[in-house]
């Protein structure tokens, strides 16, 4: 069961910010979509080794050959602000 | 109250690839910004990453280096946390099967050497650079973004500042030597991340800090003393250590706690399904391991068993890898490693320290540098000669033959017999009562002649022919 609190945790460290209306209505969605997945712990996983996708052989890796990047004002174009070839954010206190 | 301290440390290090570690970027360092960036770096939508082999190969290489086991199947995850130096919102990194696990270093301490446990090695991607833009904001270079790092973590194995120091340093050769990092902490190619905990003999761990933005050894040092200090006061005061993470104030001197960050502590790692697990052969292993310079420890026992240097000796000449090429560039070139080593355990040495960089950087080379020696050895030139030769080369001109040099110089010893037995007796004659003194059997009066030779000579005579030629005038 999901609690209220957890919801605010998550969405603090989500940075996504909801009033209390919504946080009743993300909180009961939630739990519906956890009930899905819940389904899962049905199946029976004893001695199955974890397989998030098959895995590559190190020899098919990449090769250490540079490739050009592309221009900065490709990189940039999308960029709300920038200044001196660098995006701009706001700025960040430790 | 005594206290012991217990560190650990996080040394990340950044890989000297051609490429990042996942897309075909240009690794390198020091550019203008934003230049060596693609959709994979910059985080875009959609952008797949793929992951560089040469990384993979020196995290392996770091592994061995360090006696780590390597895993058979390594698999990537995803740390979250927002930070405009980390265009995805998420670092990829590597939690539950990292590339190299346990392993150890060995240093040398006040009690014998002392085993410093390795937990395990990972590779992950580097954040981007922020620089604050003069008109406010914060202006942000993803070039740093994507290049391979290698977190090597320790077991808490260290017990003081001075410790970590020599392991710190000792790791620092090591990664060098084996060529996968340049290891620049200016460059911010090596940082460090430091936990410090208390706890009284005999007894359980205690609870432990972190510190951050340690920028060189010496900040690493001196905040693990502050550490240690704030810590022993708190403890002694009745007063509780709290887990936290503090930022190391250079400048002040004194870390601060790190409060506002600790909400975002929470990194919810997931698997980066993005990525494939990556399978290590054994045969692959094997390969990386053929291309492993022999290391310090091994080299200076060669230098003990073929060259009959002494234990300490070899030991300087072998912990910088720069140093120890030098001389094995240097005996291959001339047959006479005895006299190599004290050349380089001394002048050398000293010329190092006195322009200390970061990176050792030798201004001679081999070929000209036994030149001179051979030249010493010879007897063409002598020992205070060679000095002001040698000076001369590492200062000003390290291109020109020495045996030009020596011409231009004027440093070519006298050893003719005649010219040397004139001098003498010249001053011999104006110093009759010195002379008697000689002939009487005080030494101190031959020195005399020596020196006074010497000096009509500007210091180019052959000392042992001017002492052949006293003890036959007088
Ligand atoms: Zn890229």
């Amino acid at each position: 069961m999901i609690t209220l609190d957890e919801i605010k945790k998550i969405s603090k460290l989500s940075r996504i910010e909801f009033d209390d209306q919504e946080l009743k209505e993300i909180q009961s969605e939630f739990r519906a979509i956890l009930n899905t997945i819940d389904r899962l712990n049905e199946l029976d996983t004893e001695g199955v080794e974890p397989t998030y996708r098959p895995p590559l052989d190190v020899e098919e890796l990449r090769e250490d050959i540079v490739k050009p990047s592309l221009d900065r004002e490709k990189i940039l174009q999308n960029a709300p602000e920038h200044e001196d070839g660098a995006f701009k954010a706001p700025t960040i206190v430790e | 109250m005594i206290y012991l301290a217990v560190i650990g440390l996080e040394v990340h290090t950044e890989l000297k690839t051609n490429t990042k570690i996942f897309c075909s970027c240009k690794n390198e360092f020091n550019l203008e910004p934003n230049i060596n960036c693609c959709p994979v770096c910059v985080g875009m939508p959609g952008a797949l990453p793929a992951l560089n082999k040469k990384a993979v190969e020196y995290a392996i290489k770091a592994g061995l280096a360090l006696n780590c086991e390597i895993n058979t199947l390594t698999r990537w995850e995803r740390k979250n946390y927002f930070y405009p130096d980390l265009p995805k919102a998420y670092q990829v990194s590597q939690a539950e099967a990292p590339v190299c696990l346990g392993g150890y270093m060995e240093i040398e301490t006040q009690n014998g050497p002392k085993k410093i446990r390795i937990n395990h090695i990972h590779l992950e991607e580097d954040a981007g650079k922020l620089i604050h833009s003069e008109y406010g904001g914060s202006l942000v270079d993803y070039n740093r973004g994507g290049v391979p790092l290698i977190e090597i973590v320790t077991e808490p194995d260290l017990s003081s500042a001075d410790e970590t120091l020599v392991f710190l340093e000792n790791l620092r050769a090591l990664l060098k030597y084996i060529g996968v990092s340049d290891c620049r902490m200016e460059q911010g190619s090596l940082r460090c991340d430091v936990n410090v905990s208390l706890r009284k003999e005999g007894e359980p761990l205690g609870i432990r800090t972190e510190m951050k933005n340690l920028a060189s050894f010496k900040a690493v040092h001196r905040a693990i003393t502050y550490e240690i200090n704030r810590q022993t006061e708190i403890l002694n005061s009745g007063g509780e250590i709290i887990q936290e993470t503090r930022r190391w104030d250079d400048q002040k001197g004194r870390s601060y706690s790190m409060r506002a960050k600790e909400d975002a502590q929470d990194y919810r790692y997931f698997p980066e399904t993005d990525l494939p697990p990556v399978k290590i052969s054994s045969e692959f292993v094997r390969q990386v391991k053929e291309t492993l310079p022999l290391l310090p420890k091994e080299r200076a026992q060669k230098y003990v068993e073929e060259y009959n240097l002494p234990q300490y000796d070899a030991q300087i000449l072998t912990s910088e890898i720069t140093i120890a090429d030098f001389f094995d560039e240097c005996v291959a070139l001339f047959d006479n490693p005895k006299m190599i080593s004290n050349w380089i355990m001394t002048d050398v040495m000293r010329k190092i320290k006195e322009h200390q960089t970061e990176d050792i950087v030798l201004p001679i080379n081999a070929k000209n540098f036994t030149k001179m020696l051979k030249l010493h050895q010879d007897n063409v030139i002598n020992q205070p000669a060679a000095k002001t030769l040698f000076e001369h080369m590492w200062h000003q001109d390290s291109k020109t033959d020495p045996e030009q040099l020596i011409q231009k110089l004027n440093l070519v010893q006298i050893s003719d017999e005649g010219e040397l037995e004139n001098i003498l007796k010249e001053i011999i004659q104006n110093n009759p009562a010195a002379a008697d003194d000689v002939r009487g059997g005080n030494k101190k009066a031959i020195a005399f002649f020596v020196g006074q030779v010497m000096k009509a000579t500007k210091g180019k005579a052959n000392p042992k022919t001017v002492n052949e030629l006293i003890q036959k005038l007088l």
